[in-house]
């Protein structure tokens, strides 16, 4: 007699795979969905100063966040933050991976080092990098003092300039190690037939260099290009730490300024409006990412 | 469909009889339960700042002798470091979870929004009589009392003794041409110090500008509406800019903040500080031996001196449960005993007249603090006071940067309020 399965059992068994999904659906729900749903919703209401919504406000908390305050203006710092380090970063590691591509005494010992930026929690490392650029106590200005390259201390998180300088120094400080082994690896999988053929022809080491390894690199510089954009674009600890936003809110990126919105000024509704258009150039960048991988297989 | 077979099928009738009793014991507990609670245990829940490494001690004793008086009532107190506070207040509020008795110095939004308890109707009569009348005044409305004082402080000019000792200085600057001589006497005797230190970052730096907006006639308000660019207010920031660019403050005001200013002065580099009365309390921890004087903070020649009065307050939730009980525990929170440790142990002055008389007995310099705040000046009651002030200071801090003009950074501040109030 054949055994019928009880219609529970025939429903549990054709759902199997979306029960197995169900827990980490749950949490992603919980923790990300819902959040930016509530998010989405809030941006399109008025909020009152204790954070209590009181009525529907349509578009007007996104006008807002471009017509009044300094919406724009820390757009264009956000671009100007997240250009500057991916240019310098990407400079820095590409130099650090054709080092580390070489076998040299020591090698090991170096790509731990240059791991550790990485490694390391970067609140931790951006208070650190505060410490140091402390005009009374820093060690930068300690050291730059004792090699005789300033004569009195410098405020260097006081001016605007100054300011910005180390914000993307420490952007870039923790930036490397990713985006050098990213570099690193792709140059390994570049065949070595092709720089021999090429030097047996007599190219030179610059002219290999620029007709072998960017080429061929080309796919992965996009890739640590984009994954670096997105990080770099919404990194809240490393200028909220390091300067605050300031000096006079200078430094202040969408992340800070937005944070600063919505807990000392209090504009829920705006704040949150900022954060659905971040989100929105955020997932852009996602997409073209998505994109290139998909790309990168055919 | 027969679903029980379906569920339980397979199920020994045991486990069947199992599942019906343990149904009945879960009733009848629950019941058990509601017995209990016909006994009224009240749990009150406080959450309150860490103003020192004293607070949770403080704290801890007296809910314990609360406890010990009116012992079916728990209280549970949550502190939290101010670092973040206000933003762990906010998300409270917004979730529901406010607790029933709150210690901060940021409320007004709440207060406008209706979600305070109007505690004048459950203290007894004289309670309010209690507090220095001034201090009554942000949280009151009409005749309902949202709030009473719990941490007061002034705000003084101190100075380093021994530098004026060096420097030929005989006594604390009272107007603005005395502060400006002072600081350039400083300079010329003292090496490597700050004569005059403040700070514009949005910690503190707008009571900065209080300071000399009032100094000099001006202020936060015209006629009710919302002005910072007024004259009077022009030439205290053009005051303070040209104090800065001739190097007699300390180098970068907009990136610090008063704390850290404290510790510098604590460090013996900066001749003159103002801050508040709380001061002496620090200073006695990170050097004692420092010798410091007292004065009034300067105003131009002709204004009437003013001296800041700022005040965190002990405010109710509307949605608590026990609101009798709430009352209870504030009116022993501020029995004379109870309150005096407070004060003491944080160097603050108390928002009640009683024990202002006590620590006036204890100490001669509080004792003249004490006498100041009769007639302290408080910041505007409004809950755009906070956008006020954050919007200002940042253009301030601007034409301190010399991004901009005095005149154009108190206009752009005005423009830049308008624009987010209206």
């Amino acid at each position: 007699m054949k055994y019928k399965k009880s219609l529970f059992r025939q429903i549990i068994d054709s759902r199997k795979k979306y029960i197995w999904l169900l827990p980490s659906f749950l949490i992603i729900s919980i923790f990300a969905l819902y959040p930016i749903f509530e998010t989405f919703l809030t941006s399109f209401q008025q909020v009152s100063r204790s954070g209590l919504p009181i009525g529907w406000a349509g578009i007007s908390n996104y006008l807002d966040v471009f017509r009044i305050g300094k919406g724009i203006e820390v757009f264009r710092n956000t671009f100007f933050w997240t250009a500057s380090c991916l240019v310098l970063t990407h400079l820095i590691s590409i130099i650090i991976a054709l080092v580390l591509n070489k076998s040299f005494p020591g090698r090991k010992i170096v790509r731990t080092l240059v791991l550790i930026p990485w490694a390391s929690s970067q609140v931790v490392t951006a208070l650190t990098w505060r410490w140091i650029y402390n005009y009374d106590y820093g060690y930068l200005n300690l050291l730059f003092r004792q090699i005789g390259l300033i004569e009195e201390n410098v405020f260097w998180l006081g001016g605007i300039y100054s300011s910005w300088i180390a914000v993307i120094v420490v952007g870039v400080f923790v930036s490397i190690p990713f985006t050098a082994f990213v570099l690193l690896a792709g140059l390994q999988s570049i065949p070595d037939e092709l720089y021999e053929a090429a030097r047996v022809d007599g190219a030179g080491a610059w002219y290999r260099f620029k007709k072998i390894s960017i080429p061929l690199l080309k796919p992965v510089i996009t890739i640590s290009v984009i994954i670096n954009a997105m990080y770099t674009f919404n990194s809240f600890h490393i200028i909220y730490v390091v300067t605050g936003g300031g000096p006079a809110g200078a430094t202040d990126i969408a992340v800070t300024y937005m944070h600063r919105l919505a807990f000392e000024m209090m504009n829920m509704g705006r704040a949150a409006a900022m954060v659905v258009v971040i989100f929105f150039i955020l997932t852009v960048f996602s997409v073209i990412y998505i994109r290139l991988m998909s790309g990168e297989r055919a | 469909m027969d679903f029980t077979k379906i569920i339980l099928g397979g199920l020994s009738v045991d486990l069947k009889k199992a599942l019906i009793i343990s149904l009945a014991l879960v009733v009848i507990l629950s019941m058990g339960i509601n017995t209990v609670n016909a006994e009224e245990e009240v749990t009150l829940e406080v959450l309150a700042p860490e103003y020192s490494h004293r607070t949770e001690g403080f704290w801890n004793d007296t809910v314990q002798a609360f406890t010990e008086e009116y012992p079916h009532i728990n209280v549970n107190v949550n502190i939290s470091s101010w670092d973040g506070y206000a933003q762990l207040v906010s998300t409270r509020v917004v979730t529901g979870e406010e607790p029933d008795i709150l210690n901060t110095s940021q409320y007004l939004e709440y207060l406008e929004d209706g979600l305070l308890l109007d505690l004048n109707e459950y203290v007894s009569d004289d309670f309010m009589d209690k507090f220095v009348p001034g201090f009554l005044e942000d949280g009151r409305r009409e005749d309902r009392q949202y709030s009473v004082p719990f941490a007061t402080s002034v705000r003084a000019l101190f100075y380093n003794s021994k530098m004026f000792e060096e420097a030929g200085i005989e006594s604390s600057p009272e107007t603005w041409g005395e502060l400006r001589e002072t600081a350039e006497k400083l300079d010329e005797s003292i090496d490597n110090i700050y004569p005059f230190a403040y700070e514009m970052s949005d910690f503190e730096g707008y009571r900065f500008l209080a300071y000399f907006f009032w100094g000099a006639g001006g202020g936060w308000q015209q006629d009710g509406e919302w002005v910072v660019n007024s004259e009077e207010n022009i030439e205290a920031l053009e005051f303070l800019t040209e104090l800065t660019n001739d190097g007699l403050t300390n180098p970068a005001p907009a990136s610090t903040d008063r704390d850290e200013q404290q510790q510098v002065f604590g460090a013996e580099r900066t001749g003159m500080l103002i801050t508040a009365s709380f001061f002496p309390t620090i200073l006695n921890e990170i050097n004692p031996e420092l010798e410091f004087g007292v004065g009034p903070i300067p105003s131009k020649e002709g204004v009437e001196p003013s001296t800041l009065g700022v005040a965190d307050t002990i405010m109710a939730f509307e949605s608590t449960e026990y609101p009798e009980e709430v009352a209870l525990f504030l009116e022993f929170l501020y029995e004379d005993d109870n309150y005096y440790r407070f004060c003491s142990d944080e160097g603050m002055l108390p928002g009640t007249i009683s024990v202002g008389e006590m620590m006036a007995a204890d100490d001669p310099l509080l004792a003249e603090f004490i006498e100041v705040q009769q007639d302290v000046r408080m910041e505007p009651s409004d809950p755009d006071y906070r956008i006020v002030q954050t919007l200002t200071a940042e253009r301030a801090a601007d034409a301190i940067l010399g991004r901009m003009t005095p005149k154009e950074a108190l206009d752009a501040a005005q423009d830049d309020i308008m624009e987010e109030l209206y």
